[in-house]
């Protein structure tokens, strides 16, 4: 029987029993929007985090670690042969700074420095911690996503670009007005003392002008409250090298102030493609430094995804089977109701196969119903989240959502697919009950 | 000994060989019919008459395909249908024969054409000709206007009448008819039969079984009788 008759007598039969069919379809809904929403949340989940270390160029930097973030790294790595800990110091210094600079590849080493500060514009005051930035930053995110105003332009201008939370702690309610403001920065510095009776220490003020302004970001974009906020790399460090935070200790000035090289906690080189940075990564390594890049934790990062996609195809796929045993209930009812039609096209001339088709189809139409259906409530579904999650986030200042659902065309292919799958699978046990069925006895019984 | 029936073109199209069919209920055995053997001659108009339980319609089942003998052979041509897989006798029931039925057995959710159109549809036939073919066939039975009509629609004549349709649609050598009036009125019953006699005069084999020996052996060019599974000829 040509496979558009078999449709059509599949497609009538369930018309016949419209109700059945839809509670059965419904049944399939129900699991396929289920699976749907979990794997889009995976799928989106996997996106949303590989995006936005792609976005942060994450993939194309690596970090040179200080002392103790090496300690770390040694024990994490032990017993791990491909990359051991560098059990050498190398002092994460400027001149280090220099020597990454002129490999090959580098696109720009910045040293990581944070510096505490107060700033103040009026009555208004921020107290954190702010860093020093690159101009080169600025084409990164979240640098690049400024939403008033441009990045920091000179290594050692009196600039300062704020992120927006502090913006508003200064007292600027609308960002743009905080552009062309000047505000001061107050900071610690170290001082030479002339007597025994004299603090160390002295505050001091400086004016900066605020040149930019960046959005609130959720941290998968490289958003955080303070850290956004970034003054002159060049300026950062003149501040940060007397600044008590840079050494720790008092104890460590005894051995004169100005001629100690201070060492940075991290430098974070950046090169200009993902594919150099093991290339630079060796070459430093060479020199005694313990080195961290994402590109270490890829594949445990994909292999989590891998695992949690798996446990949510289990857990969808558990509804499936339920709505699947209902389908094939359903199914095997219709092949004891049917029998005189059985017998019937038998004896016209149906083959097992034909008898066979016309329920498997009867199946695969619960099945591809029940998946469109899915398909179009998990989305539903997928949406509303993500209109609850974006309210949460609005609700905080952020100007960008992530989107934690994704949509791609394997996954709608593939839950379809797999509704089609599972629903024939199903059908397969009454199709054959059908097909073997004698005619002469489905007709008596008829 | 087989019953030769040399009517029509004097050819025998059909061969029964002793055949025998026991069926199994609980723990007896049950002989339908017991070493049957006869000829059928292309063109033959067959009455098989005898009591209920007599054994005609397994009889007629045997002859159409749908069941399978304990033992002995049926011969459509040079075809043996025992040697016929699943498929093939499919194929036999599609190609070979019609099959009309006491109780219509027409589907309840298809119309009149539809019926008719299924039996092509099996038969691999595209859209088009089925619907020109079916209506031909409606149309031969009178029931043209009658097309689109679902089964709980049309009278029991009309039924019957619909079911013949749907028999003859791939064109068969033969036409099985198991007590086809046995639910139609007298006068309904003679409309079925002169339906018959008139697709045997157009070169069909009928063999119709049923239990009105009067009606039956009006349109018949031979009778046989059936009697506890057992071919008696001559006997009414």
């Amino acid at each position: 029987m040509p496979w558009l008759d078999t449709f059509r007598i599949s497609f009538d039969n369930l018309r016949q029993a419209k109700l059945r069919f839809v509670l059965t379809g419904l049944g399939v809904t129900i699991a396929i929007a289920t699976l749907f929403a979990m794997l889009s949340f995976g799928a989106g989940l996997r996106a949303e985090t590989l995006g936005s270390l792609r976005m942060q160029d994450l993939l194309r930097s690596f970090r040179v670690l200080g002392p103790e973030q090496s300690q770390y790294l040694t024990r994490v790595r032990e017993g791990n042969s491909a990359r051991p800990g560098n059990q050498k110091r190398l002092p994460l210094n400027d001149s280090l700074v220099e020597r990454v600079s002129q490999l090959p590849f580098v696109e720009s080493v910045q040293p990581d420095i944070r510096l505490p500060v107060e700033l103040q514009n009026g009555n208004n005051r921020y107290l954190g911690w702010i860093r020093g930035a690159l101009p080169v930053l600025g084409h990164q995110a979240p640098y690049s996503k400024i939403s008033a105003g441009r990045f920091l332009r000179s290594r050692h201008g009196k600039e300062i670009v704020l992120s927006q939370g502090v913006a508003q702690m200064l007292g600027f309610k609308e960002v743009e007005s905080a552009v062309g403001k000047t505000i001061e920065l107050r900071t610690d510095q170290f001082r030479a003392v002339r007597s025994e009776d004299d603090l160390p220490i002295e505050t001091i003020t400086e004016k900066f002008l605020i040149v930019g302004v960046l959005p609130m970001l959720p941290a998968s974009r490289g958003g955080t409250f303070y850290g956004g906020t970034v003054i002159p790399l060049d300026v950062a460090r003149a501040l940060w090298i007397r600044n008590p935070a840079s050494t720790g200790s008092l104890t460590t000035l005894r051995g004169g102030l100005e001629t100690r090289e201070r060492e940075y906690g991290l430098i974070e080189v950046r090169v200009s493609h993902p594919g150099q940075v093991e290339k630079v990564r060796e070459v430093v390594e060479s020199w005694g430094a313990n080195t961290f890049s994402l590109i270490d934790e890829m594949d445990k990062l994909k292999q989590a995804f891998l695992i949690l996609e798996t446990i949510f195809s289990v857990l969808g796929s558990i509804a499936l089977v339920v709505a699947s045993l209902g389908i094939a209930n359903v199914l095997i009812m219709s092949v004891l109701e049917r029998m005189q039609m059985i017998g019937t096209m038998k004896a016209i001339g149906g083959t097992d196969g034909d008898i066979r088709r016309i329920f498997l189809f009867e199946a695969a139409l619960i099945g591809l119903a029940g998946g469109v259906g899915g398909l179009i409530a998990g989305w539903l579904l997928t949406r509303l989240a993500h209109r609850i999650i974006s309210s949460y986030f609005l609700e905080n200042n952020m100007t960008e959502v992530p989107d934690l659902f994704a949509y791609p065309a394997w996954l709608i292919l593939g839950v379809i697919a797999f509704a089609l799958v599972f629903s024939v699978v199903a059908g397969l046990l009454p199709a054959n009950r059908a097909a073997r069925i004698d005619p002469v006895k489905a007709l008596r019984t008829a | 000994m087989a019953v030769p029936l040399s009517h029509g073109t004097g050819l025998a199209d059909l061969r029964v060989e002793a055949v025998s069919k026991e069926y199994r209920m609980g723990a007896r055995t049950v002989k339908a019919l017991d070493c049957v053997s006869m000829e059928v001659a292309a063109g033959c108009f067959l009455g098989i008459v005898g009591r209920s339980g007599s054994g005609k319609s397994t009889l007629l089942n045997l002859l159409a395909g749908l069941d399978r003998p304990s033992s002995g052979a049926i011969w459509f041509g040079n075809q043996n249908l025992s040697d016929l897989d699943s498929d093939a006798l499919a194929r036999h029931r599609r190609e070979a024969v019609g099959i009309v039925f006491q109780s219509f057995y027409l589907i309840p959710t298809m119309t009149a054409l539809q019926n008719v159109s299924l039996a092509l549809a099996f038969a691999g036939v595209s859209a088009k000709p089925r619907h020109e073919r079916a209506m031909q066939l409606l149309a031969q039975v009178g029931l043209a206007d009658r097309a689109d009509h679902r089964p709980a629609e049309l009278s029991g004549g009309e039924q019957q009448r619909v079911a013949i349709a749907r028999a003859m649609a791939n064109n068969p050598r033969f036409l099985l008819a198991d007590e086809p009036t046995g639910n139609l009125d007298s006068r309904t019953s003679e409309e079925i039969f002169l339906v018959l006699r008139r697709l045997n005069e157009e070169g069909r084999t009928v063999i119709c079984i049923s239990h009105e020996t009067d009606l039956i052996s009006q349109y018949a060019d031979r009778l046989v009788v059936l009697k506890d599974g057992r071919l008696v000829t001559g006997e009414f």
